[in-house]
């Protein structure tokens, strides 16, 4: 199987090693060649202990929209519907209809 | 909170500039719909699709449907006891000819201490205070 070793060179001149696909997997080491057999070897070391397990979640993560934009998909969408500007006329009506006898 | 009278809605609708000015400025955790304007707009959706003709029924349809999850966007405060007890000191207290709806946003705009947007600021100037009304559609926000 292989992995892909992502090499970052360090403020210090070392070299560190990242594996996306085994995050808690990190190594460091003084040379490129060092980095690549040391993270070989955690690779191999942490896969011997470990089994993969396969598990279905059929909810997905939710969104958080920010408050700012929830709304604004709607700004304006009624802009095109004719119907937009009868169905408050009616509500005007509807509340003159109510108003209270002297 | 921001109390949305149903004009302030219809404008938001259309897209209006001046709402929009302020919808930049105002978090939108600090607006709400009252649960009467959300009864009423509902109410006028759901009577376009039931009177609507087979031809015209999808669209009425559709458009109960959109009007649903647009007003799902926003926080609604609902017309609760408090209210109810606020509204009838203010049918006592004021004798003026009054629509009753009106009357249901000064009570709530009482009982939580919010402040009324709407473009009938006219109508309620004896009932609340000026600093709890907002006109967002002909009163541009400060430039500030």
């Amino acid at each position: 199987m292989q992995y892909t070793l992502i090499l970052t060179e360090t403020a210090e001149g070392s070299i560190q090693v990242t594996i996306p696909a085994l995050p808690a997997c990190r190594v460091e080491a003084a040379t490129r060649d060092d980095a690549i057999r040391l993270a070989r070897e955690a690779i191999a070391q942490l896969v011997s202990r470990s089994e993969v397990v396969n598990v279905e979640i059929p909810a997905q993560p939710r969104a958080t929209p920010s408050l700012h934009e929830t709304p604004w998909p709607w700004f304006g969408t009624a802009r095109a519907d004719p119907t937009w500007d009868v169905l408050f006329d009616e509500i005007e009506q509807s509340r003159e209809a109510t108003r209270d006898a002297d | 909170m921001y109390l949305w009278d149903a004009n302030i809605l219809r404008h938001f609708g259309q897209g209006h500039a001046t709402t929009r000015l302020y919808l930049l400025r105002v978090p939108w955790a600090e607006i709400a719909l009252p649960s009467v304007v959300v009864a009423e707009v509902l109410r006028g959706r759901c009577e376009f699709a039931l009177k609507a003709t087979p031809a015209e029924a999808p669209l009425a349809h559709q458009r109960l449907l959109d009007t649903q999850q647009m007003l799902a966007q926003f926080h609604i405060v609902v017309f609760d006891g408090a209210c109810a007890t606020v509204i009838e000191r203010l049918r006592q207290q004021h004798r003026r000819r009054r629509r009753y709806a009106d009357l249901m946003f000064a009570a709530m705009v009482i009982a939580g201490q919010h402040i009324l947007v709407t473009r009938n600021r006219t109508d309620f100037v004896d009932v609340l205070p000026t600093t709890q009304l907002a006109n967002w559609i002909d009163d541009p926000p400060d430039a500030s």
